[in-house]
């Protein structure tokens, strides 16, 4: 018996290297292809699939010759799907019992395997010296233009790569202005849009203490079902309005949404996973991210990994399951606030009477120059003067005393500070009220 | 090199570069950047106003009989009129360089609302409501000449610049609002530069130099262009665009020559990207290295490069968990460097208002952000590159973007055989065999290693043993040929490779490869390497640049005020009467007489009651704010707000009973 793996380097590169979602949501689909394929292969070879999803795979195979034959055949697969934009690493170990030790050793071999092609290769042309501008793959540019498409009333000029993922996604991913509730291209006025990334935590060291293949599998099935309905899940809370999604791993999910039905989304989700977490004994982590919605969906990506990394190491200080919420855009990108809530909170803060959704609501109802006023105060650089100024507004003002007073409780209850739980709220509330003029067209 | 100083005085609130601001709450906020003392400074980039200026020569000179401006965005072709000359075009490079600036501001948050044509009301139906975060500040922006202008141009732009002073400038969003109104006020100056020194001093060996490049102003550093609108904005600064921005340096003070030697030679001077770095770090810890890892817990930065040396010479294997707390390690602990996100359109010069379809967004690099490059060269290169002082780096060098100051330092090197024996001591105590011969290079460099690094150590003696290698893209426009560079994919800086070196021979080709790196034939991506010991790990910030001082005065004169309010609780005049003291004070710039005022007040029957607080602060007044009545004014303020917080706290109490429980705005 041999175990045999595979890993596809880079796949996030992979999937976010070109602008549009619908080549982004090509090349998620590529992997998500390319992952049953593996798994179909594998079984004509006579092996058994342990997992194949999210650029990685192990199957146990009954003969040196199948073994041998999968590791050939594995990246010929992907090179014949991706066009050459995804390469991946397969290698193989003899099973001698020891599940663990044996998946150790191919975890191993792998990272040696790498290592010696990135060694062995020499640097990889992807343009020729003195490539003119018009000879370079619109989307991607980083390979030459091979094929022309037709686009609406233009025609646009692609490389095989990029061709390959068009290909993949034709007619299955929504534009953004739909996603943002616009028809065609046009996206509504002031919409924002939001990405949610969930991911499991620690899951690695948990599946490497796995001591059986089937045990394994099994547990690596039911995972991807929970997360595959808490997905579903979260996109017929949104319907009829459309949700990307963008497989990224094995055991999470990216969603793209109208950061105005943000709410509705995590919380399906949250429920979906909080019932798997109890069954699989896993935690899941979310990370949030809301924008503007011409940026390119990496960007989002990017800023929602780090959302994600924050709040699982929340996650892993508290025991609970965390999420963070960042925003992509303000004059300065990073550093002024980080979390917009002033740090992640355990996923129930968000929901129920007195969560950060009410709270939303409770500053959704402050009148507009109150707001801005709000506003100019939380951004004070004297904490003390901001709670002041706060304070003082709230003893003047009915509806921003019952924003105060939500967020003091919320933020009591959860040991942050409720000026940023406040700055927060008003930052998710901008983003609930852009959406409105638009979809109501009432103009 | 000549050039104006150009002050832009404030007429009105400043709306540019806008972007939504969550942190204020604003659907639109003036762009701005992080000051020393983490109050945010408006920013003026200087693509917005070069676009301005741009505009308004073109009106002007067509006034004065001049060509009328033929370009249009997006349009190929070619305009020479003034206008087009000076300020250039996609096409063709200008004369004049317009650098962005940045100012202390007072920001002003105000509500807008849209009326409706037919009830001739606020559009309330349609929640056509928004905020909008504008700057009032005045900004002193530097105009360059670059090259040489010819008389009439000279002359053209005198007027120009006397008509601005006669009618101002408004600049950014909401000019027809009435917003970013400006008084202009100019003055022409020389601008000198320190002459590098050429002779070159003492050639000697080559060394390790340390390259560190303060941005004065965004940068514009990106990657492939993307669907004709988009490019990705790098977080390093690649060693190509280093040595350009060094070569063009030279060659703009008349020393191309130089700058050809420099990088051209037999022995060209070997640069690699730049990362961002904090000033006070020490020289050459910036390198991102993949080995680097962090802790989930606290934190903790972690370097597992000897444990997975060692895991590959049979060792114990790499741990997953933090040495210090046993939470899980995650890759990362390598900052980032501060972006700056910039919207932007282009004027269309006939319907001289934004241009349809043409609003973009671009990323820059924050200035203020400080990042450092390894380089190799001799101590006579060194020199001249050091003599530099001020280059241009990345693109939209006209529009404002690039400006920084260089600085060379050398790196302090332990020997080599010091570092091999620390990395071997370690990795022996994990149990490792052999690990007396084994060498760790670091990559410093994006290397286009040829034909592979496998030969390159191979050809050395060395035998390959483990490592870590990722790649990354680079390629990049070639100004002195004008073409594209080929864009490859090479072996990415922080990389690592263990190698074993069985004789003494392979020690000393190592120390040559340290010592000289290697090349590149396309003279993008030289190799560059460090021969890695077991050095500590920096705990670096997340986000490099920005500032926590947070205004820690004005927190002591909020404390103070509330403990004042809260000792007189029960005794505290209403807002009106405070608010008429506040108006008392905001007519004069006495401050006796302002405490006389208060003196009067507390002497007052109907005021009995509020005596000891208003005596109090009179006393604060004459104590604390003589010869200041602007701070005096501040106080007052304070006063009203916390004595109105304190009231009400005092009757929610009184409200709930003496057990307590806490009321709105306690």
């Amino acid at each position: 018996m041999f175990l045999v793996g595979y890993d596809v380097a880079g796949v996030h590169r992979y999937v976010f290297e070109p602008v549009r979602p619908v080549d982004i949501f090509g090349g998620s689909a590529l992997l998500e292809r390319f992952a049953e394929e593996a798994a179909k292969v594998a079984s004509e070879k006579g092996a058994t699939a342990i997992y194949s999803a999210g650029g990685t795979g192990l199957f146990l195979a009954g003969t040196e010759g199948a073994a041998a034959s999968l590791v050939g055949r594995l990246p010929e697969i992907l090179d014949g799907l991706t066009a050459g934009g995804a390469r991946c690493t397969v290698a193989r170990v003899q099973f001698r019992g020891d599940f663990r030790a044996d998946r150790r050793l191919l975890a191993d071999r792998l990272r040696a395997e790498r290592f010696r092609k990135a060694l062995e290769d020499p640097p990889r042309v992807l343009l020729p010296m003195g490539t003119r501008p018009a000879q370079v793959c619109e989307a991607c540019g980083r390979e030459g233009r091979t094929v022309t498409r037709r686009v609406g009333n233009r025609e646009e000029e692609l490389g095989p790569r990029c061709q390959a993922r068009y290909m993949a996604s034709r007619g299955r991913a929504p534009t953004i202005a739909e996603v943002l509730g616009g028809d065609g291209d046009d996206v509504p006025r002031g919409a924002v849009l939001a990405a949610v990334y969930v991911d499991a935590d620690g899951l690695g060291t948990q599946l490497a203490e796995v001591r059986s293949a089937e045990e394994l599998g099994r547990f690596s099935k039911q995972l991807t079902h929970s997360v595959q309905r808490a997905v579903e899940r979260a996109i017929q809370a949104l319907a009829p309005l459309p949700v990307i999604q963008v497989a990224v791993g094995g055991d999470d999910a990216l969603l793209f949404c109208d950061a105005a039905r943000l709410p509705e989304l995590a919380s399906a989700l949250w429920e979906v996973l909080g019932h798997a977490s109890s069954e699989l004994g896993v935690r899941f982590s979310t990370g949030v991210v809301l924008g503007e919605p011409f940026l390119p969906l990496r960007l989002y990506f990017a800023e929602a990994e780090e959302a994600l990394r924050e709040a699982k190491r929340h996650s892993h200080a508290t025991g609970r399951a965390c999420a963070g919420v960042r925003a992509l855009m303000a004059g300065t990108r990073h550093g002024v606030r980080g979390d917009l809530l002033g740090g992640p909170l355990p996923q129930e803060a968000f929901t129920g009477e007195g969560g950060v959704w009410r709270l939303v609501e409770l500053v959704r109802a402050v009148g507009p120059s109150q707001r801005a006023g709000l506003g100019d105060e939380l951004a004070l650089k004297s904490r003390e003067e901001a709670a002041l100024s706060v304070e003082y507004r709230a003893s003047r003002d009915k509806a921003v005393g019952e924003a105060y007073l939500g967020a003091r409780n919320l933020a009591e209850l959860y040991g942050v500070e409720p000026l940023a739980l406040l700055g927060g709220a008003l930052a998710l509330s901008a983003a609930r009220e852009r959406w409105e003029p638009a979809r109501e067209g009432e103009r | 090199m000549s050039g104006w100083v150009l002050e832009f005085h404030p007429r009105s609130p400043l709306l540019v570069a806008s972007v939504w601001d969550p942190a204020a709450g604003a659907h639109l906020a003036s762009v701005s950047l992080s000051g020393p003392d983490g109050e945010p400074r408006a920013l003026l980039p200087g693509s917005s106003l070069r676009g301005v200026l741009r505009e308004a020569l073109a009106r002007f000179a067509e006034a004065r009989g001049g060509a009328e401006c033929a370009w249009r965005p997006g349009v190929p072709g070619v305009c020479t009129c003034p206008a087009c000359r000076l300020f250039g075009i996609p096409e063709r490079q200008g004369r004049l360089r317009v650098s962005s600036t940045d100012a202390e501001a007072r920001w002003r948050t105000a509500a807008h609302v849209a009326i409706d044509r037919e009830t001739r009301t606020a559009w309330r139906a349609g929640r056509a409501l928004w905020t909008e975060r504008a700057a009032v500040a005045r900004f002193e922006v530097r105009v360059e000449v670059l090259g040489e202008l010819a008389e009439a141009e000279q002359d053209l732009l005198e007027s120009f610049w006397g008509w601005l002073e006669t009618v101002g400038i408004s600049v950014g969003q909401r000019k027809s609002a009435g917003a970013g109104a400006f008084g202009v006020r100019v003055r022409g100056v020389e601008v000198s530069r320190p002459e590098p020194r050429l002779a070159p001093s003492h050639p000697g060996d080559r060394r390790r130099y340390a390259l560190r490049v303060r941005l004065l102003e965004p940068a514009h550093v990106v990657g492939p262009r993307q669907r004709d609108f988009y490019r990705d904005a790098l977080s390093v600064i690649p060693g190509a665009t280093l040595r350009g921005s060094l070569g063009w340096a030279l060659e703009r003070i008349g020393r191309g020559d130089l700058a050809r030697e420099l990088f051209s030679a037999e022995r060209p001077v070997l640069i690699g990207p730049a990362f961002s770095v904090e000033e006070d770090w020490p020289l050459g810890v910036g390198v991102p290295w993949l080995s680097r890892r962090r802790c989930r817990g606290a934190g903790h930065p972690v370097d597992v490069l000897a444990q997975d040396v060692a895991a590959a010479l049979g060792g114990e294997p790499t741990p997953a968990t933090c040495p210090q707390c046993g939470a899980p390690l995650e890759r990362g602990g390598t900052p980032r460097p501060r972006l700056l996100v910039l919207g932007h359109t282009a004027i269309d010069p006939q319907t001289r208002r934004a241009a349809q379809g043409q609003l973009h967004y671009q990323v820059a690099l924050e200035p203020g952000t400080t990042f450092e490059a390894q380089l190799l060269a001799r101590p006579d290169q060194a020199e001249v590159l050091g003599a530099v002082g001020e280059v241009l780096v990345g693109g939209r060098r006209a529009r404002g973007m690039g400006r920084a100051i260089v600085e060379v330092r050398e790196i302090p090197t332990p020997p080599l055989e010091e570092r091999l024996k620390r990395l071997a001591d370690t990795i022996q105590k994990l149990g490792a065999r052999g690990a007396d011969r084994v060498a760790v290079l670091g990559l410093v460099s994006d290397a286009a290693v040829q034909p592979s690094l496998a030969e390159v150590v191979r050809a050395r003696g060395l035998v390959p043993v483990a490592g870590e290698l990722r790649t990354v893209e680079r390629g990049g426009w070639d100004e002195l040929r004008a073409s594209l560079r080929p864009l490859r994919e090479v072996l990415a800086a922080g990389s690592w490779a263990a190698v074993r070196c069985p004789t003494p021979d392979s020690v000393a080709a190592l120390e040559e490869l340290e010592r000289e790196g290697l090349p590149d034939p396309e003279e993008i991506c030289p190799l560059i390497v460090v021969v890695r010991g077991d050095e500590g790990v920096v705990r670096v910030p997340e986000v490099i640049g920005g500032s926590s001082t947070r205004g820690a005065e004005r927190d002591q004169l909020v404390r103070e005020v509330r403990g004042l309010c809260r000792t007189h609780r029960d005794r505290l005049p209403e807002r009106s009467q405070l608010h008429n003291l506040l108006r008392y004070a905001q007519q004069t710039d006495s401050v006796e007489e302002v405490a006389l005022f208060f003196e009067y007040q507390a002497s007052r029957r109907e005021l009995q009651r509020h005596a000891s607080f208003l005596k109090e602060l009179a006393e604060r007044a004459r104590g604390r704010y003589p010869g200041n009545p602007e701070g005096l004014r501040e106080f007052l303020a304070v006063v009203v707000r916390a004595a109105q917080v304190e009231r009400e706290a005092a009757r929610g109490q009184r409200q709930e009973g003496p057990s307590g429980g806490r009321g709105r705005g306690a």
